[in-house]
């Protein structure tokens, strides 16, 4: 038998100890030899401003910026030794219906009530209805998602307008296609939905990062804000808030590197600390699927949630996050995930189950997509599609312009994470070896190996499925899931191979092997459950009141973007229109005593 | 045949002579010239195979730096502790991996944060190495994280500065040679960031006295 080449070997280099460096301690764990809420009466700051700001990602930095003004003191605590936080990582696009670029340089007119109805529909679509009150939401989930339509535009034309960063719409890559005869830039997720109205150019980016550019928009961010004065002090773990005998939040406590520290906020405090992806017990208990990982920093352990709900904030959207896939084997094996399949690449390509059958259109993005992996299966009781099954022909193996992305290796390089086999039967067999291998390891990140074990009859069901497929492609059709029928599947899916004038998101399987496969788990950009805020980022009790002096944006508090991922740049849009209106919001509050 | 290598969970390639005893593990940094690189590890060390694995991450950084990378540096210039340790263990499983595969510890060869790497696993694992070329690159300082306590015993290690300040190749040098390595570093000849052609020389003639020494 061959060696297991999915079992380490004896390391000398301590993960664990390079984790604790970048501030990866959970919320919990810190919280637990604390006082339940610290008590600031009768005690001595080490250091004071008008606005904390605590996080160091696009929401906090937003927050910084917009509470920065008019001579507004502010600090900025951050819970890893560097800034930059999840954002710093990210492509760096922002979802900004309505934006003056589109408006003003592409003459696109975006307006409200279809747009408003396009993100009531995608963030809750269980109780969406276009004839109801509401779009059938709720009031204040109607509200929120109308102030963002409100804000958003006007947010990034401040910022643009103050120097912070400009902005630009997002432009097809060489490999992508054009769709509807719109050359210039990416259609919308949704392009296809009669609510959308305005279906290229929401999606912007920084100028001058081409091709997104999350460490350009930091950097817009934060040298902004430093010049303005803010001050930025890292390896700060911010673990408990600080209130006054009539519960208004006047500071915070944290923990550092030189002993605890009290600071004193004499306006508000905003928080803007990322989800919890990275704390394992808070996955399992609050998602409503099964991850694996996520791209998340380590620091995103959800400590706003342990910290808020001590004051008795309402917690909402608890379930949800901005989903992607991950390789399965790269997810057990890193701190946080490496890289992440958006569109998959690959014509000859289908993605199937424990069972050998197609799940999902495997040209839907990643939000969409990975909720696939979630489906329950009442008569087995199981999640028949936990880990998915991407497999591939050695045409699109060896073809660069096919193989142009994540998760196929470059033509001529070997990858770990593919396993191949002459036949259909003999990849099968090496399928569930690597399975049986992978079962039961404990990831760095707490992420353990799934017991996964391929169905009787899996090779001659994938045979079938590729069988029926092909059928699909010659007819450049899928009957069963649409694949490569809206435009951003055709646009993100792949180039088309010469001599396909059909669908060019299919393209019949070679008739002989080796045939290839790469293991898919399901895992988050980051999770966007927490605190509910309201449309000013006042963090709410359960009363249905503002905690008074406290704020929240970002992946920190409850989306307003529900269960959606409205486009390319539905994390960071509605993290910088409200981290920046927290931000102005709190530097206009009231002072407290403490 | 490489399934020592695939521990590291690192896409790699292959290159240099087929029937090699012994290879150099080629580190590429964020901008390098991989081919150029590949070149300047075959002029070195000949007679071994090249191991050549892409960088861990997929990153948006900034518009020159839109692509893999080792890790995440801040955009205030600190190595962030996590995505180093993820690259730091994946590049340490593939050394230990070419050094089961061809029964021989490998030479590393690294170029920006390839180089770093390398450096860093000279002060970790260096009964594990046959020796470092570092282009480009100082030993990393990794806030909050200390190394842990090794002997280097007499590891040569060759340091070609890049646009790195004086203090922090001294700096370099100082603590490899506090822990034994046998450090040198090469007199700047302008040309390790770009990798020129200037290099190939001096690094095979090191090679040629310190990897038999």
């Amino acid at each position: 038998m061959a060696a297991d080449t999915t079992q380490p070997l004896d390391s000398k280099v301590s993960r664990r100890s390079l984790l604790a460096a970048a501030g990866a301690v959970a919320g919990g764990a810190a919280l637990a030899g604390a006082p339940r809420v610290a008590r600031a009466a009768g005690r001595s700051f080490d250091a004071e401003a008008d606005v904390i700001v605590v996080g160091g990602g696009g929401a906090a930095f937003a927050a910084a910026v917009g509470a920065a003004q008019g001579g507004t003191r502010v600090l900025v605590l951050e819970k890893a030794a560097a800034i930059g936080g999840t954002t710093a990582r990210s492509g760096g696009a922002y979802w900004i219906p309505n934006n003056h670029v589109m408006r003003r340089e592409h003459g696109i007119r975006d307006p409200k009530d279809p747009a408003v109805a396009l993100m009531a529909r995608l963030a809750f679509p269980s109780v969406y209805d276009p004839e109801a009150p509401f779009n059938g939401l709720d009031q204040f989930s109607h509200e929120l998602i109308s102030s963002f339509y409100d804000l958003a535009p006007v947010v990034i034309e401040r910022m643009e307008r103050a120097g912070v960063f400009r902005s630009e719409i997002a432009a097809l890559l060489p490999t992508q296609n054009a769709t509807d005869g719109i050359d210039w830039t990416h259609p919308e997720y949704h392009a296809e939905l009669p609510e959308n109205k305005a279906p290229y150019g929401r999606t912007l980016h920084p100028v001058g990062s081409e091709g997104g550019g999350g460490g350009s928009l930091m950097t817009g961010l934060a040298t902004f804000a430093r010049r303005q004065g803010v001050r930025v002090l890292t390896n700060q773990h911010v673990v408990q808030i600080a209130t006054n005998s009539k519960g208004e939040v006047v500071g915070v406590q944290a923990q550092t590197p030189d002993g605890e520290r009290l600071y004193r906020a004499k306006r508000a405090v905003v928080f803007g600390t990322g989800g919890f992806t990275q704390d394992r017990s808070k996955v399992m208990n609050y998602l409503r699927g099964p991850i694996f990982g996520g791209c998340a920093v380590p620091t995103n352990t959800g400590d706003f949630i342990d910290m808020a709900t001590q004051l008795g904030a309402r917690l909402g959207n608890m379930r949800n996050g901005f989903f992607v896939q991950h390789v399965l084997e790269q997810a057990l094996s890193n701190s946080s995930v490496v890289d992440d399949l958006w569109i998959p690449p690959g014509d000859a390509m289908v993605m199937v189950n424990r069972y050998g059958v197609r799940v999902a259109s495997e040209k839907t993005p990643y939000n969409e997509h990975t909720q696939s992996h979630f489906v329950w299966d009442t008569t087995r009781s199981e999640y028949p599609n936990l880990v998915q099954f991407f497999v591939y022909d050695d045409v699109v193996a060896n073809d660069p312009m096919q193989a142009y992305g994540m998760p196929i290796p470059a033509p001529g390089r070997r990858s770990p994470f593919v396993i191949s086999g002459q036949t259909i039967p003999e990849l099968a067999s090496n399928i569930q070896q690597r399975l049986d291998r992978l079962r039961g390891r404990v990831a760095v990140n707490g992420a353990i190996g799934p017991d996964v074990k391929l169905a009787d009859g899996f090779a001659d069901n994938l045979a079938r499925t590729i069988e029926r497929f092909n059928s699909y492609a010659r007819d450049g059709r899928d009957p069963e899931f649409g694949r490569g029928s809206t435009p951003i599947q055709v646009s993100w899916g792949g180039p088309r191979r010469r001599g396909n004038d059909k669908n060019p998101s299919m393209y019949p399987f070679a008739g002989s092997g080796p045939y290839h496969c790469i293991l898919i788990g399901g895992g988050t950009l980051d999770t966007n459950g927490g605190p509910v805020v309201d449309a000013n980022g006042r963090v709410l009790h359960v009363s249905g009141q503002p905690i008074r002096g406290l704020y929240g944006a970002g992946n920190c508090v409850a989306s307003v973007a529900g269960q959606a991922y409205w486009s390319a740049g539905g994390t960071l849009g509605p993290g910088i229109t409200n981290g920046f209106t927290a931000g102005e919001n709190a530097a206009g509050e009231a002072e407290k005593e403490v | 045949m490489e399934a020592a290598l695939d521990r590291a969970g690192l896409i790699y390639g292959l290159a240099g002579p087929a029937d090699a005893t012994a290879a150099a593990v080629v580190l590429q940094g964020t901008a390098t010239d991989v081919e150029r690189l590949t070149a300047l590890a075959g002029a070195t060390a000949p007679a071994r195979a090249l191991v050549v694995p892409d960088p861990l991450r997929f990153l948006y950084l900034s518009r020159s730096h839109v692509g893999r990378r080792w890790f995440v540096r801040s955009i205030d210039g600190e190595t962030e502790p996590a995505t180093f340790g993820d690259a730091l263990y994946a590049v340490e499983q593939l050394t230990l991996g070419a050094h089961e595969r061809w029964s021989e510890p490998p030479l590393l060869v690294g170029h920006g944060q390839g180089g770093e790497l390398a450096l860093a696993l000279a002060a970790i694992v260096p009964e594990r190495l046959a020796g470092v070329v570092a282009l480009d690159a100082t030993l990393p300082v990794v806030p909050g994280w200390e190394r842990p306590a090794c002997d280097a015993g007499g590891l040569p290690v060759i340091v070609l500065p890049g646009a790195h300040e004086t203090a922090a190749i001294e700096r370099t040098r100082a603590e490899l040679a506090a822990i034994g390595a046998r450090v040198t570093v090469a007199p700047s000849h302008g040309q390790a960031e770009a990798l020129g052609p200037a290099l190939d020389e001096p690094l095979a003639s090191w090679w040629a006295a310190a990897g038999s020494g």
